[in-house]
């Protein structure tokens, strides 16, 4: 099967993205794939914790600091079968503050791994790191919490991920300056949802609007909904979607909720992830239903 | 201009019903009004505004069976007119989505400014929503709220039940208010060809007479004037033109 790599982000902390990373990757290494975690979260790794892997032997940061060639070099067993880490412990004190250059090496090397999943913790906020990372990734999943400061944050996330991505985007000359003067023009604060960008520049070219508007399409965002309680937290994944869809014009996929379960709590106080700790707990039964509708061809 | 533009607003297919219209222009304002998790932060206030004010404009136009008609003509002109142009334009939105909400056009139409200082108005009792009798004043000016110059308030050549209402004419009162042809556009939803093809006395370029009619009539209501006494005046004209009336 073809590589796929998954980037799970979402622009707040203490959300749940480290314990999802590593839970999806438990599952598709159940699944008999082979599966790489990476650690993306510089300067603040914790899936090493969430496995119960105390001192990795090799990091990241050796890739850098000793200017490893090859990323399958610093992979470490994770005890479960066709899983490995590429760790992010004990990263020197300016990890986050990663040179250009490594940057671009260290992107080019994770899309030359060569397995079944890449699964790639990203960070908390929105820095360039964060987004090149995301914007990487075959699926990109945002994952938020029933919370207004958690969803503030994930709509920045995707505002920014798609300024990153129109920035960095091979373009032709006459739309690259469309955009240009669109994200410069005044009053908007050079702000624009992505379907005022669209209108913006398919009322001045018609060919440069469709062209935009099928790599704003093309923007591969799903949904993930962690820690919810009730009937109607439920569903927020839904709501945001077709938000997202009418007022933003890009497609993001709602994946499924992760009910908040005290067994997630438990099994991170074990240093263990959830689906191996306690997998017919609810949070488990959540978190194979994601992996799923991952599976799945988007729609 | 997206096509079924209004309709997407309100989100609602081209063939909805009145009741359809009603339901779908509540829903979604109260969508909008609410304190949805969903949406926080998605919009800042003068962005919500926005949206508030074309929603408003997209059930003025459908909800109103003249102006819907109108709209509905001028769209079906645009379409033949465009061909190819439009078949492509739809197969990339089915690829994206179909029903849209173009924010970006809501910074750039003047006329959803106009629109929501209407909407205050009409709450309080302050105008009439126009209707297609005749007003009483027989020179076939009504006062129009909001910030655009009123025609009563302009030095106009003078005008009676018998002026006739030449395209020439309605150029001149458009350039009065000091609209651009553009405006009067997305006011009335009609392709600016056949606004400047009126203005023009073009008949070669206008359509069969009903469409005709309908342009008028919504030139003539964007101007706050009598949509019928216009239309009336300005057929005569037409027909003339045409030899024998159809």
């Amino acid at each position: 099967m073809k590589r796929k790599i998954i980037a799970i982000g979402g622009g707040k902390g203490g959300i749940g993205k480290s314990v999802i990373s590593a839970n999806l990757g438990v599952y598709f290494a159940q699944q008999g794939k082979s599966v790489i975690l990476l650690d993306a979260d510089l300067g603040g790794a914790n899936l090493h914790t969430c496995l119960g892997l105390n001192s990795p032997q090799r990091t990241l940061s050796d890739f850098v600091s000793q200017n490893v060639q090859d990323l399958k070099s610093l992979v470490i067993p994770t005890g479960i079968p066709n899983l490995e880490l590429i760790s992010g412990a004990f990263d020197f004190l300016n990890a986050a503050d990663i040179k250009h250059t490594e940057k671009l090496r260290l992107l080019r090397e994770v899309t030359k791994l060569d397995v079944d999943y890449v699964i790639i913790d990203l960070g908390a906020g929105t820095g360039f790191n964060i987004l090149d990372f995301f914007l990487i990734a075959d699926h990109g999943i945002l994952t938020v919490v029933p919370e207004p400061t958690s969803i503030e944050n994930a709509y920045r996330f995707i505002k920014a991920a798609y300024y990153r991505r129109l920035k960095t985007l091979e373009m032709s000359w006459n739309l690259k300056s469309l955009v240009e003067s669109a994200m410069a023009e005044k009053g908007t604060k050079g702000l624009r949802t992505p379907a005022d960008l669209i209108s913006y520049v398919e009322r001045r070219d018609v060919a440069a609007g469709a062209s935009l508007r099928k790599e704003i399409a093309r923007f591969p965002l799903d949904l993930v909904v962690n820690q919810v309680r009730t009937a109607e937290e439920r569903k927020l994944g839904p709501s945001m979607s077709e938000a997202c869809r009418k007022y933003f014009g890009i497609s993001m996929r709602f994946l499924g909720a992760v009910p908040y379960d005290d067994a997630v709590w438990q099994a991170i106080k074990q240093r263990k992830p959830v689906l191996v700790d306690n997998p017919t707990s609810h949070a488990s039964e959540g978190i194979r239903e994601i992996a799923q509708s991952l599976g799945m061809e988007k729609a | 201009m997206a096509d079924n533009l209004l309709y997407d607003v309100l989100e609602v297919s081209a063939n909805a019903s009145l009741e359809e219209i009603e339901t779908s222009y509540l829903r979604i304002l109260e969508e909008l009004g609410t304190q949805s998790l969903a949406m926080y932060s998605m919009f800042d206030e003068h962005q919500v505004e926005q949206l508030r004010a074309r929603i408003e404009e997209a059930y003025l136009t459908l909800s109103d069976a003249d102006r819907r008609q109108a709209y509905d003509l001028s769209r079906t002109l645009s379409a033949k007119a465009t061909g190819d142009s439009r078949n492509e334009n739809y197969r990339d939105q089915a690829a994206l989505s179909d029903d849209r909400v173009e924010i970006g056009d809501l910074i750039q139409h003047p006329v959803a400014e106009v629109t929501a200082h209407l909407m205050d108005d009409v709450a309080e009792g302050a105008v009439r929503i126009p209707s297609s009798s005749p007003s009483p004043s027989g020179a076939g000016v009504r006062s129009v709220s909001g910030k655009r110059k009123r025609l009563s308030t302009v030095a106009l050549p003078n005008i009676t039940p018998e002026t006739e209402f030449s395209g020439a004419l309605l150029r001149q009162l458009r350039e009065s208010c000091e609209m651009s042809l553009d405006e009067l556009s997305d006011a009335t939803k009609i392709n600016k060809r056949y606004l400047h093809a009126v203005e023009e006395n073009d008949f070669e370029t206008l359509p069969a007479p009903v469409y005709v009619r309908g342009f008028v009539s919504e030139y003539a209501r964007a101007l706050g004037l009598d949509p019928k006494a216009v239309r009336d005046s300005y057929m005569v004209l037409y027909k003339r033109y045409r030899g024998s009336g159809s």
